[in-house]
């Protein structure tokens, strides 16, 4: 497989977008799946959750935060939505879902705007519906991966 | 081993971060650069090429970075291979999960190349790839 190294970062983006585009693709038809009958479908909450995750850690990889951070509190809220044992509280992930995925849909094509006070207000409004569900899982930086990288070298 | 001359392997199911991360190689002298966009196709390259380390996604299908990981440390010829995940996972819960199963480091996106000097050459320097 080969790829053309030199390629600008806007033609970067431009793939991304194409690539990313399809990810949220998919994400939509999961979530209209899931619309349609939520109990027996919501083992597709994994799905949405991955695509966001992959939406995500491009975003990330391409210097993109505003469309990391949406995709990162959609990836949270569907991953408590798959272990929701309470109807309103999948309603209110499904709601929460679509927001996200309408507003990175939105970013994927308007990548090159500037944030607005709705991307802030949605961004608050996800927060507080994650922070509802139980908050995100619990996350580690460079340095917590170091101490767990030494403590398995000092165990091995 | 000098840095032109060692094999990296990249594993990632995106193609604009597969784009990016052999840009961020070059721009560090690396040039024998083979990428693969799922652990299946990682491990054919793996057996045709002389890959010195693999830098790996993690979440993907077929086949994820994890299996690839388990398969690496498994082989008779490959174990000793650095490999480092370079992924958006950072949950404790998952990351542990790959430190058990001998991962050298541990990349959360993006890879820059300050990591690359900082985790890569760390890496290859301690496995004797890089002298």
């Amino acid at each position: 497989m080969s790829e053309n190294s030199n390629q600008t970062q806007h033609e970067k983006i431009q793939l991304f977008i194409q690539e990313l585009s399809g990810f949220a693709g998919t994400a939509e038809s999961t979530l209209e799946k899931i619309d349609q009958d939520k109990e027996k479908n919501r083992d597709q909450f994994s799905v949405f959750s991955r695509k966001m995750f992959d939406i995500r850690g491009t975003a990330q990889q391409l210097e993109l935060p505003h469309i990391a951070k949406i995709a990162g509190l959609g990836e949270e809220i569907a991953l408590k939505a798959a272990k929701a044992t309470r109807n309103a509280q999948i309603r209110k992930c499904m709601g929460a879902l679509w927001d996200a995925l309408t507003t990175v849909k939105y970013l994927l094509q308007h990548y090159q705007e500037p944030t607005t006070d709705e991307q802030e207000i949605l961004v608050t409004r996800l927060e507080a519906t994650l922070k509802a569900l139980g908050g995100e899982r619990e996350k580690v930086d460079a340095k917590a991966i170091e101490e767990l990288l030494k403590s398995r070298r000092g165990a091995s | 081993m000098k840095v032109q001359d060692i094999g990296i392997l990249i594993v990632d199911d995106v193609n604009a971060i597969r784009v990016q991360i052999k840009e961020v190689l070059r721009k560090v002298g690396f040039e024998k650069i083979w990428v693969a966009a799922n652990g299946t196709e990682a491990m054919e390259i793996m057996v045709n090429q002389p890959v010195s380390c693999v830098l790996s996604d993690w979440h993907m299908s077929p086949m994820d970075g994890l299996a690839l990981l388990k398969w690496i440390r498994k082989h008779s010829e490959f174990h000793k291979l650095p490999f480092i995940m370079v992924t958006a996972e950072s949950a404790r819960e998952e990351v542990v999960k790959v430190v058990i199963e001998g991962v050298d480091d541990y990349i959360v996106k993006p890879l820059t190349v300050e990591q690359v000097h900082e985790k890569l050459f760390k890496t290859l320097i301690k496995k004797k790839v890089l002298l």
